[in-house]
């Protein structure tokens, strides 16, 4: 269980430029549950997500997993960043897998089917030679393969086609099946956020504005929209 | 722990000074001349006489002591080893310490260059913090009116210059994320030379990402029909201007003669 309690954050702090990112955000997120967090450009949101894969220690309250502080040696969380290629390390995808880690061909293999990709055709192929989508894949099963209790996911529909998105929406939710891991989804876009998340938390200016199933938040966020929408069919919708 | 953005590296004080009122161009020739003359002569004396320039520059810029640049525990480390490996080094003046004779000259010329390193840096820190961004190019532009009559490529100088002075913050979000990814898969780093490799691999990320970032920026600059020139600002020297000139002038001339 992930708990945030009294969680703030001020970027540069102390200096002329200090500014806060959050205040006052108190969250709990359960094992194995898929959360999306929701916000407009500068809510708090991407701070949030850095925040709770422990890559930043709040300068207010604190984020707890399972009752201890996150500590980034247990690996037990990973990030999937918007811009894959700076998560990618190593020249060919396989030896990227494996980075920092001694794994069998068999788990690199498995990791990459988790995510889609055919082992015998991407096993070898050096990253750069993917698509932004393929290199996104490939950075996800560099985070999963290590098994972490919560993965966190900063805009993971941003710069994909409506099949990229489908694909890549089927794939978490494959992931989120097998591998049973808390899935943290941050996006600015509402009009995804169903299929992302069961429980949608919206941030605004930095504060927890609303917490509900998201059923709920897409309905007041955009009461023209009908019913859930699908992978396909999903309107663009910004909170803001 | 210090991250990138704790540089404060090229963020302008938001609160209004008698240095962010002058011209940008008067800031860069004032830093580019003391910088020259002191790094040419860095005796203790004509350093003094430029750290007492760049105090006064900070005192009218405001600038106050949570701006400065925060550095990791790791530089003093590294700085610390220096100074030890310049105390081996010895030579006159010479000290006599429980019987050892220690040469002092090495650990002398160390701090020498330590502090002009902190005097260069300390300038064009407070240029960056008193001077927008947006300034720059523009009177960088002016500033190399004469290389134009050279024929020189100004204007393409100018559109890089532009470009990376633009593109700066975007580079340091990119490395904290970088850092951030690395820092994520590889927690604890090898404690032989494996450590050369993970660097290596991290650099080559960085240079691929950089790549792929500078191709998307080129054809976007080529979607809209190129770089082309803007014309720079008009310059408009104020008294302020002269009177920065005149003490920048009388330090350097000090400088040159103590």
């Amino acid at each position: 269980m992930i708990e945030c309690s009294g969680v703030g954050h001020v970027y540069a702090a102390g200096s002329p430029w200090a500014q806060r990112a959050l205040e006052g955000v108190d969250l709990t997120v359960a094992s194995g549950e898929r959360v999306v967090v929701v916000g407009s450009n500068g809510s708090g949101k991407s701070t949030l997500a850095w925040l709770l894969a422990g890559l930043m220690k709040p300068t207010e309250g604190y984020v707890h997993l399972d009752g201890e502080p996150i500590d980034l040696t247990k690996r037990e969380t990973a990030i999937s960043f918007q811009h894959a290629r700076l998560q990618l390390f190593r020249p060919t995808v396989a030896s990227d897998i494996r980075f920092g880690m001694q794994l069998p061909d068999r788990t690199v293999d498995d990791a990459l089917a988790l995510v889609g990709l055919d082992p015998d055709q991407f096993r070898d192929r050096k990253v750069d030679e993917l698509s932004g989508g393929e290199q996104r894949r490939v950075a996800l099963a560099g985070a999963i393969v290590r098994r972490p209790r919560l993965l966190v996911l900063d805009e993971p529909l941003a710069g994909l086609d409506a099949p990229g998105r489908k694909a890549l929406i089927d794939m978490l939710r494959r992931v989120h099946a097998l591998a049973n891991m808390t899935v943290v989804s941050v996006t600015h876009d509402l009009g995804y956020a169903a299929l992302l998340g069961d429980r949608a938390v919206v941030l605004q200016r930095g504060r927890v504005a609303s917490d509900s199933p998201v059923a709920d938040v897409v309905r007041a966020y955009t009461p023209s929209t009908p019913s859930a929408p699908s992978a396909e069919t999903a309107p663009s919708a910004e909170t803001h | 722990m210090a991250t990138a953005t704790d540089l404060h590296l090229l963020r302008c004080l938001p609160r209004p000074s008698p240095l962010h009122r002058l011209w940008a161009g008067t800031k860069l020739v004032i830093v580019a001349a003391v910088g020259t003359a002191v790094v040419a002569k860095p005796t203790w004396a004509a350093q003094g006489v430029a750290a007492a320039f760049l105090g006064i520059a900070m005192l009218a810029a405001h600038y106050p002591l949570g701006a400065l640049p925060r550095l990791p525990k790791w530089f003093f480390y590294v700085l610390g080893f220096g100074a030890f490996l310049a105390f081996t080094a010895g030579g006159k003046p010479y000290v006599h310490v429980a019987g050892y004779n220690l040469g002092l000259n090495g650990i002398e010329e160390w701090a020498r260059f330590t502090v002009l390193g902190v005097i260069v840096l300390g300038l064009a820190i407070v240029l960056g913090a008193t001077t927008p961004v947006a300034d720059l190019p523009g009177a960088v532009d002016r500033l190399c009116t004469p290389f134009r009559w050279l024929r020189l490529p100004v204007d393409e100088f100018v559109a890089a210059f532009t470009l990376v002075v633009r593109a700066f913050p975007l580079i340091l979000d990119e490395i904290r994320t970088l850092f951030a990814a690395w820092r994520l898969r590889r927690p604890e780093l090898p404690r032989d030379m494996g450590v050369l490799r993970e660097l290596h691999d991290a650099l080559v990320t960085a240079v691929a990402a950089s790549m792929r970032r500078a191709r998307d920026l080129a054809r976007a600059i080529d979607a809209r029909g190129g770089l082309g020139r803007m014309p720079p600002p008009p310059v408009r020297i104020r008294v302020a201007d002269v009177v920065a000139l005149l003490l920048a002038g009388a330090t350097i001339v000090a400088i040159v003669r103590l």
